[in-house]
């Protein structure tokens, strides 16, 4: 007498040998259901791109080349504003192999307060700005040093006209860690005011990492205050 | 003497044999000294309780308050800080506003009123903001806490309210600038510890970690200075709920990354060009200043 049980389990594990087989003959991923169920939940939902990024490595895991495919797909998703942080600065010793990058894409590309790519960037409108530790507590050491000579009241708004003219800090919207040390590891403060943070292990280098990381500051409930 | 309600219920202290357990395991290892906490979730908590009132999921908040600063004494927690109203938070409906104030005046003078247990457990407590922003009553009372715990050397409670770190960095700047003006410190004098003694938090110390609940990830202009390299800490729990447990896994993790985020600490601190030369004047007029904006 057949046993039912066995014949389901048969069943189901022919369905899916059937549909793994098909899978792999059009060349889908075999992560294409889960996928497909994300796309359709996707549908009712707007993405929404930071303006103003920054990636904050709190591990010495810098490669020369994701940097690269990052500042690429940031250029093609709508990010004006690229920060990229690590208080070793592995990030600067890499600019040599994305200068070129910049300069050919149209692409404004600042090392600290220095601007060392400064092309007609109409084509692409983003910059990408190199930060170290002096970008850190001992910019607002500077703004101090410089404002304290005025004789205005000092405001948060004067703090923040001066950093931006002096240091060129940008308030990023999003800040993606790298790495899994839970510490802002000495990134400019003053700009953390509502930033929504994000850690991962990896720097997002392909379209789909880079998408969740967008999917994921869009489901953010930014309120500030109320 | 002590109410459910108020600041020093030890009922609150009665722990399971677990938590006795727990508590011995984490406390043979190393247990930061200073912790401060973003409160946040309690009108999500009354809004999914059902309480009627935001003010109501506050109140639950403050609850929870009372057990966890009870909770860290435990663990020898030396010094906490929450961050108990934004000056942003002023934008929200009045009624919410004023029934935040409300809670703050009756909690702040129970405070006062418990003196017997104030005396016993000898917590100094703290104002950090601007204070200049509260009623004259509120104004009053935190002067009042002040100056009756001044001394107390058992443990620190800074609260941060009405807050914002920008607020408190712009503060301390102009104080400084102010400084200059005076011909007590010079320009080249001006480094991260002129800075650091010019904040609110100038006479405590920085966090060694900092919680945030409700599975927000993002600091909301608290402590933002003090905070660039602490460990930072996010629990899906709101505030409300944020137990026993929730703490221990929070300390467990401020062990577990310890080492590595004091190398961080020390590689910033290398890279920090601070003056050999401690300008005291400067110092004594700083601390002049504040004591006369409390008194």
């Amino acid at each position: 007498m057949l046993d039912i049980g066995w014949l389901c389990g048969a069943a189901v594990r022919a369905v899916y040998w059937l549909v793994m087989l098909a899978c792999n003959f059009l060349g889908y991923s075999p992560m294409w259901a889960k996928n497909a169920l994300k796309r359709r939940n996707m549908e009712s939902f707007r993405l929404r791109t930071p303006s103003n990024l920054a990636i904050l490595y709190t591990e010495r895991v810098v490669e020369k080349e994701e940097l690269r495919k990052l500042i690429e797909i940031c250029s093609k998703s709508g990010v004006r504003h690229l920060s990229l942080y690590d208080h070793w600065g592995d990030v600067q010793k890499c600019v040599p192999n994305f200068v070129d990058f910049c300069r050919f894409n149209g692409i404004r590309l600042i090392l600290g307060r220095t601007v060392e790519v400064s092309p007609d960037f109409s084509a692409s409108g983003m910059t990408v700005q190199v930060l170290s530790s002096d970008s850190g507590k001992r910019a607002l050491v500077d703004v101090c040093k410089s404002l304290c000579e005025s004789n205005v009241e000092i405001t948060t708004e004067t703090i923040s006209e001066k950093i931006a003219l002096d240091h060129l800090l940008v308030d990023p919207d999003f800040l993606i860690q790298v790495g899994s040390v839970p510490s802002l590891c000495g990134y400019p403060p003053w700009n953390l005011r509502v930033t929504e943070f994000m850690q991962t292990q990896r720097l997002p280098t392909t379209p789909r990492a880079f998408e969740n990381c967008i999917e994921t500051f869009s489901r953010r409930d930014i309120r500030v205050g109320k | 003497m002590s109410s459910e309600d108020g600041w020093w219920d030890d009922n609150l202290n009665e722990r399971s044999w677990w938590q006795s357990l727990l508590r011995a395991i984490i406390c043979s290892g190393p247990v930061p000294r200073h912790v401060a906490f973003v409160m946040d979730g309690n009108r999500r908590y009354a809004r999914m309780k059902h309480l009627g009132s935001v003010v109501k999921g506050h109140e639950r908040g403050f609850n929870q308050l009372a057990k966890i600063l009870n909770w860290c004494r435990d663990f020898n927690i030396e010094e906490v800080t929450i961050y108990a109203f934004s000056i942003e938070n002023f934008k929200r409906s009045d009624e919410e506003v004023d029934g935040l104030m409300s809670l703050a005046e009756e909690k702040f003078q129970k405070l006062l009123d418990e003196k017997e247990e104030l005396n016993e457990k000898k917590i100094c407590f703290r104002f950090y903001g601007n204070v200049a922003l509260l009623s004259e009553k509120l104004q009053k009372l935190v002067r009042d806490i002040e100056d009756a715990t001044r001394d107390f050397k058992n443990g620190r409670v800074n609260v941060c309210m009405p807050y914002t770190s920008r607020d408190e960095i712009a503060r301390a700047f102009e104080l400084v600038r102010k400084a200059h003006e005076k011909g007590l410190i010079e320009k080249e004098e001006i480094d991260e510890r002129v800075i650091e003694a010019c904040l609110d938090s100038g006479d405590g110390t920085k966090p060694d970690m900092l919680v945030r609940t409700s599975g927000e990830k993002r600091l909301s202009d608290f402590m933002l200075w003090q905070c660039a390299s602490s460990h930072v800490y996010f629990d899906d729990v709101l505030w409300p709920e944020f137990d026993y447990y929730n703490l221990c896994k929070a300390i467990l993790s401020y062990q577990y990354y310890r080492s590595t985020i004091t190398n961080v600490n020390n590689e910033l601190e290398k890279g920090s060009a601070l003056n050999s030369d401690k300008n005291e004047k400067f110092y004594e007029w700083v601390a002049e200043v504040k004591r006369s904006r409390e008194i």
